[in-house]
């Protein structure tokens, strides 16, 4: 075995890194404050959450009503689109735009679907608490689907196997109920198939593996770009202060200095829209549609305060498989993530609010940094679990 | 940790006072560590071990200098104070008996240093008081 060895002196003893391995293929060596930040993003996928505020969540046969929803135009009101049309399943549950495209031009980026069943807050302002509340939202905006319970419940009547399904999901007839009760059970069984988005382990978090066991063969296969990368974002970005945990994201939001204006005066308030719109939902965990009796998956919205500073906060966004979901931030407005990087690397703090994250500082990568990042947040892509499957041949409902 | 002196010492002031309730802090939990002051102030998170994002609950139990459960109000709540911000939670205190609190809502969505701030007002004192925690 070839050892290859170099030292950087790092400012500190402890900061001195190794690199070793084969010919080709090399590891370098993690401090302990390193591994720590690396273990704590996994393992991956973490234990599945059966979101209790949803009593179908895991249920088969609303997973199958979900997935048909999700894929049918019939959902909107003058039948043009369907979910997947912003959330192409070929392209990364996005559309690739910079902002969406409904009806209308919409005011933001549209994120991906995958790994939803672990999130805390939906939408860039979090303005629903669920899953099943966020759904609602697209398929009664006036510029999405232009939907209402009404027109859903028509759709599902008339249809054999979405009515079937729907009995069997939610044990009563779609007739029976009123329109908006079946608007939100819709919802909930849209957020059962999306709840099974889950992506594959990736390089990654075998590289983590390979690191908490020791196994410096299995670490030399991860690219030593992307290692490097690894230890500027635990290190020197502080990138993992928001990007926390297995999906790269604590679930909250901030302000990174993205500028919030939309055309003619207009602005999106971001987060503090979010708790402003989800303080007057009916939809929210709080409310007579969820079915957690018990009321815990409703503590952190009971204890949600809106606050001055939630202006121009957008959520942190998970970063799994993020190098397949551009453009990027709320505004779509970076197109690559060698921009977004360099938009850290050159943060304008002036832009930030006076209250601000005051950990956001101009980085000043060099380019080989720049690169080294972009090739961390590459190594944390991964198709699906379970391939998503576009047709409804040989899935068949048989009523009780 | 200073809370079984501090338990001593209120059992000491109790023995001499029979007009004072009771009132100790756990022994088990983060002890009062602060500058003289005129409560004494211990704490429980509950879970016991918390994670950043994690919602978690705090029990408190504060006595005054002179060995007397406090009878006040409390109020309680968390910051970064290297960041400059505060939580995205407000935390709710329910009064569990003389002296003893349940305060739940928070959550530390960012490792590194925090802060609890604990203000107490009763009809002699109003005082804020402070102990750090690190979560990783």
């Amino acid at each position: 075995m070839i050892t290859i060895r170099w030292n950087l002196l790092a400012g500190f003893i402890g900061a001195i890194v190794f690199v070793s391995g084969t010919a080709g293929s090399q590891s370098l060596i993690y401090t302990e404050g390193e591994r720590a930040f690396i273990e704590s993003h996994g393992p991956w996928p973490p234990a599945p959450v059966a979101d209790p505020s949803n009593k179908v969540a895991t249920n088969a046969d609303a997973i199958e009503l979900g997935r048909r929803l999700f894929f049918t135009t019939e959902l909107s009101i003058d039948n043009t689109m369907s979910c997947a049309t912003c959330h192409d399943p070929t392209g990364n549950f996005i559309d690739g735009l910079q902002t969406g495209f409904g009806r209308a031009r919409l005011p933001r980026n549209t994120p991906s679907l995958v790994n939803m069943q672990w999130a805390r807050w939906f939408g860039r302002g979090g303005g629903a608490d669920s899953l099943w509340s966020q759904s609602i939202r697209p398929l009664v905006a006036p510029d999405e689907m232009a939907s209402n319970g009404q027109h859903i419940q028509q759709v599902i009547a008339s249809n054999d196997a979405l009515s079937c399904f729907y009995t069997k999901a939610f044990e009563t007839p779609v007739g029976k109920q009123n329109p908006e009760r079946t608007l939100v059970n819709a919802a909930k069984a849209l957020a059962a198939f999306q709840a099974t988005l889950v992506t594959h382990v990736t390089a990654f978090d075998e590289f983590r593996q390979a690191l908490l066991t020791g196994d410096q063969a299995r670490m030399s296969q991860y690219p030593i770009e992307a290692q490097r990368g690894l230890k500027l974002f635990t290190g020197k970005g502080q990138c993992s202060l928001c990007h926390f945990g297995p999906r790269f994201t604590n679930g909250e939001f901030g302000d990174v200095g993205i500028p919030f204006f939309l055309e003619k005066g207009k602005v999106d308030k971001g987060r503090y829209g979010g708790v402003q719109n989800l303080k007057k939902s009916p939809y929210a965990l709080t409310g007579i549609y969820s079915d957690d009796v018990r009321g815990k998956s409703a503590v952190k919205t009971r204890h949600l305060v809106l606050q001055h500073r939630n202006w121009g906060e957008f959520q942190v966004p998970s970063l799994r498989s993020i190098a397949e979901t551009a453009p990027y931030m709320h505004s779509g407005s970076l197109a690559t993530l060698h921009d977004v990087v360099d938009h850290y690397s050159e943060i304008d703090e002036e832009r930030l609010h006076v209250d601000g994250e005051k950990i956001l500082k101009p980085l000043r990568l060099t380019s080989q940094e720049s690169g080294d990042l972009v090739a961390f947040m590459r190594s944390l892509s991964a198709p699906l679990v379970e391939p998503l499957r576009l047709t409804d041949r040989g899935i068949r409902c048989t009523a009780r | 940790m200073n809370a079984p002196k501090f338990g001593l010492a209120i059992a000491l002031i109790l023995a001499s006072n029979i007009a004072h309730a009771a009132c100790e802090l756990p022994t088990a939990s983060e002890s009062d560590k602060a500058l003289p002051s005129n409560y004494a102030l211990s704490y429980q998170t509950v879970p016991a071990q918390i994670g950043v994002a994690e919602h978690f609950t705090l029990l408190i139990t504060v006595c005054s200098s002179k060995g007397a459960p406090f009878t006040g109000e409390l109020r309680a709540d968390a910051h970064m104070p290297i960041h400059k911000h505060g939580m995205n939670y407000l935390p709710k205190v329910i009064k569990l008996g003389d002296g003893e609190f349940r305060a739940e809502g928070f959550m530390f969505h960012m490792p590194g240093h925090w802060q609890f701030k604990f203000d107490l007002k009763d009809v002699d004192h109003s005082e804020q008081l402070t102990r750090d925690y690190k979560i990783k």
